[in-house]
């Protein structure tokens, strides 16, 4: 091995730089608000096992496994290149000096996998070239970003360098297992010595020089991945990461999030750990109907204003800044989240730009003044007289939830108490609950609403002040169990309420009902044909809580026969338009969501489409109307249920 | 410049109402209270004047009740005004307008209030007298019903709604008293901040013997809801069926067919 004089000074430099760029992005990182996620260690290292070696959600789609290709054998070039540097340095006491009886086996190793690396990148490339998916680009880059092509080029010229360095080698008498090098040599052989010495030379600078060049490239570009991704999981939520953090009320104290530091460290290590795969943007339901909403600019957007310093985080829309628009656009549906390789956290970040619009600037669509207002007066959107809350138990008495003796509290949630159309799935579901012999009871007028619009539209005061009254409640009348219609109320009585310390068994009527069939308790239902059934599934149910089965067992054990799916479903479902508060704001920009969901449903014919919330219900009935398909059914699973146990 | 508004705690609305015990007025108990509607656009006119005026005047909010009208007085300090006065009076439901008005008046009368603004009327009980009331025993200009408000060297351009949707533009130069409707603004939706920086704004309690000395002019005999004349009829099937049926008592027993 020959030395390379002038080397160490440039490999000083070249480190020196880089790690000044990292301790730049570091002390960025630094800025954020403390968070602590380094509790439970065991628990963050399986997920990094899993998310990140074993590139769980990389996988989940068909094109990952050439990221998972390219991951590994970065991860064992990591120590080719390490013991190159190191060569480079001090020839001769790296791993060339192993006996051969090791390093054989590892040079054939590098030699395949470099051939791997190699193949993925220009894979890579062709893909990006010749048939990128759509959501690669967007408005402010495009698949064949002079990035992404650098980057690229970059690997596959290390690739080369590293081959035809080795052929030289080969050609030069030396040996080694290394059948890919050796296949490059053979075009080499029959060159005076001199000239391999050359090329072997100059390939050795250039491996060097673009492995230095790369190394620095990478903490000033969206590549800053490669050393932030494995991190990143570390530090994931490891609560539901839907839920965002409570807000302390004091004050002289800031609320919400209006510049970028106000953000927890967490949320902007997120923002370096995107490399802009464009999976969040392919399922965001707002970004599919034209809206200004792209979860990929919000993270973009968050770390160009981190990096670029005196952008205002929420203002007119460019780079650096999110529009007030593209925040009130979120249906908080969780698409991004669950589909991100890296467990970036969008969702939360959003509820907290518009807790700072709600909560200090009393900037939103004005349609939400009336929400607001009807929420801390009557705790329910529609602002009906609170009293009106137990009505619809009509002729089925008085079941007012009595302490020590009911055993699940049927919170009924506002919708199910006031919404028409959504009382009679109440009603299915009490009728239901009543046939399978399940003790429950209701709070009456004196059920507040949950909450779930007003904490995700960021109006957090509003929301703590429910809750605590909600917990205060659960707890004055020994509340054990809790049974809701509603993924809404489901999702926040079992999710956000632990951070009130209310931590009961909160179960989806799906989940129930399903339980009750299971045991036996509702018979044998007689199974009603409600014609070619599609079961769309509610976010805050499926996503949310990844509840998938059993509110298709209901249907099954109801009809007789599996419902069948939306082209859409499970993780990847489509929202029907209506959560994070959307419910009660107009949709003015790009198509409506429930159009697109309906016309989704209208290309399999179907007759029912089966629900398991009340806002997915609205939307889809709507939706339906706006189209001309009413003959179309919306049914709850409780009232599909319910119908089958009538009928016997 | 110093601002007056004067606001009054009411029921909500949507509430089920039933007359009290002695049959003079609702029965108290079970009911949700909220800022009186109209107050609410006098409140927030008071505000933008004050921001208008590069938020140099001081603005009073008054409030004439039992302690829960506190409540009502922090949304105003909340939404901007600076100081709130409790006239503390357990038994204002059954002070009628003119000895309301005397109140006001009295609180008022050494103040020196530029602009007072008060609601146009009250959502409960609904008499609109004691704005203009409070007007005549201060000596001060007054409009009513207002849906529009503009300041300019000590005039205040106001815009009157009248009866039939027409409207009326009146200059008053102020000392002046103006009563607020719908239509006027949209009230602002107090921020966060300065929700908990009225916690910490000014409330003084005046006990009402200090400032009423009048007796009632009127007294209210009885309170009853409207006696019930003829039942509604709800039609239900099918919907084809129900429109023929719908003809028919058109056609029968009213004369919008012929």
């Amino acid at each position: 091995m020959q030395s390379h004089q002038y080397f160490m000074p440039v490999f000083a430099v070249a480190i020196l730089a880089f790690c000044y760029s990292c301790y730049q992005r570091l002390q960025l990182v630094g800025e954020g608000a403390a968070e602590n996620r380094f509790d439970r260690p065991g628990e963050r290292l399986a997920g990094v096992f899993a998310y990140a070696f074993g590139q769980k959600r990389v996988l989940a789609r068909p094109f990952g496994v050439n990221h998972f290709v390219l991951f590994w054998a970065f991860m064992l070039l990591l120590v080719a290149n390490a013991d190159f540097l190191w060569e480079g340095l001090f020839p001769g006491s790296g791993l060339s000096a192993l006996p051969e009886a090791i390093r054989n086996p590892l040079s054939l190793v590098f030699d395949l996998v470099s051939l791997a690396a190699l193949a993925s990148v220009l894979v890579a490339l062709a893909r990006r070239l010749f048939f990128a998916p759509s959501y690669l680009g967007n408005d402010y880059t495009k698949p064949c970003s002079g990035e992404a092509l650098l980057i690229l080029g970059m690997i596959a010229t290390l690739m080369a360098a590293y081959f035809v360095l080795n052929a030289a080698h080969l050609a030069l008498g030396q040996t080694a297992w290394m059948p890919v090098s050796l296949a490059v040599s053979s075009l080499l052989r029959g060159l005076p010595a001199a000239t391999l010495e050359t090329v072997a030379n100059v390939s050795w600078w250039l491996h060097a020089v673009v492995l230095l060049l790369f190394l620095n490239f990478l903490p000033r570009s969206k590549h800053m991945h490669i050393l932030t991704a494995i991190p990143n999981c570390y530090f994931r939520s490891l609560e539901n990461p839907a839920v965002p953090p409570r807000e302390v009320f004091e004050p002289g104290k800031r609320f919400g999030v209006s510049d970028v530091e106000q953000f927890s460290w967490k949320d902007l290590l997120d923002s370096f750990s995107c490399t802009e795969c464009g999976r969040c943007q392919d399922l965001c339901p707002a970004h599919n109907t034209g809206k200004s909403l792209n979860p990929r600019r919000v993270i973009h957007d968050l770390k160009v204003n981190l990096i670029d310093g005196g952008k205002p985080l929420i203002g007119a829309k460019g780079e650096g800044t999110s529009c007030e628009e593209a925040l009130w656009d979120c249906t908080t549906c969780g698409a991004c989240l669950s589909v991100c390789p890296v467990l970036i956290e969008h969702l939360p970040k959003i509820v907290k730009m518009r807790r700072h619009l709600v909560q200090e600037k009393a900037r939103f669509p004005e349609e939400l003044l009336n929400l607001f207002e009807n929420m801390e007066q009557r705790s329910n959107p529609w602002g009906i007289a609170p009293s009106e809350r137990g009505k619809w138990t009509g002729t089925l008495g008085d079941r007012t939830f009595k302490k020590g003796e009911t055993e699940y509290l049927f919170f009924v949630g506002c919708a199910g108490s006031f919404d028409s159309r959504a009382k009679q799935t109440t009603v299915a579901l009490a009728t239901t609950l009543d046939r399978a012999g399940v003790s429950w009871g209701i709070l009456g007028k004196d059920e507040i609403c949950c909450g779930d619009s007003v904490r995700r539209l960021g109006n957090e005061f509003v929301f703590d002040k429910m809750a605590r009254g909600n917990a205060e409640l659960f707890r004055e009348r020994g509340v054990k169990k809790i049974v809701t219609a509603c993924p809404h109320c489901f999702s926040t009585l079992k999710n956000d309420y632990k951070q009130y310390g209310v931590e009961l068994e909160v179960v989806h009527h799906s989940e129930l009902i399903a339980q009750l069939v299971k045991d036996g308790r509702l018979g044998a239902p007689k199974k009603i044909d409600q014609g070619k059934v599609l079961f769309h599934d509610s976010c805050y149910l499926g996503r949310h809580n990844d509840t998938y089965s059993a509110p298709r067992d209901v249907i099954e054990a109801a009809t007789g026969a599996a419902p069948r799916d939306f082209e859409r479903n499970r993780e990847k479902g489509f929202c029907c338009g209506a959560g994070g508060g959307r419910m009660w704001m107009e949709e003015q920009t790009g198509t409506r969501i429930n159009h697109e969901r309906v016309q989704e449903a209208l290309k399999q014919q179907p007759d029912t489409i089966c629900v398991s919330c009340p806002y997915c219900m609205t939307m889809l009935e709507d939706g339906l109307k706006d189209q001309g398909a009413e003959k179309v059914r919306v049914k709850d699973i409780a009232e599909v249920m319910a119908e089958a146990l009538n009928d016997r | 410049m110093n601002i007056l508004v004067c606001i009054k705690q009411v029921p909500d609305m949507e509430s089920r109402f039933k007359v009290n015990g002695t049959g003079d007025w609702y029965d108290e108990a079970d009911l949700a209270y909220r800022m009186n509607e109209y107050d609410e656009y006098a409140v927030e006119q008071a505000v933008q004047l004050k921001e208008q005026l590069g938020n140099q005047p001081e603005i009073t909010v008054l409030s004439i009740g039992a302690d829960r009208v506190g409540e009502a007085l922090k949304k105003a300090l909340a939404m901007g005004c600076d100081k709130a006065v409790q006239v503390q009076d357990n038994d204002s439901a059954r002070k009628d307008p003119w000895q309301i008005a005397n109140i006001i008046a009295a609180f008022a009368a050494d103040k020196h209030f530029d602009v007072i603004f008060t609601g146009m009327q009250s959502q409960d009980r609904g008499s609109a007298q004691v704005g203009v009331t409070v007007a005549e025993l201060l000596g001060h200009n007054c409009a009513s019903t207002l849906v529009g408000f503009e300041f300019a060297d000590g005039v205040v351009t106001a815009k009157r709604e009248l009866e039939g949707g027409v409207k009326s533009v009146v200059k008053v130069p102020v000392p002046a008293l103006v009563t607020c409707q719908l239509g006027l603004n949209v009230p602002r939706y107090p921020t966060l901040p300065n929700i908990m920086k009225a916690k910490k704004k000014e409330l003084q309690l005046v006990p009402v013997a200090n400032l009423l000395k009048e007796e009632a002019a009127t007294g209210t005999e009885k309170l009853y809801p409207p006696v019930k004349s003829g039942g509604g009829i709800v039609l239900e099937g099918d919907l084809s069926d129900v429109a023929d049926r719908l003809l028919g008592i058109l056609k029968e027993k009213t004369t919008v067919m012929k």
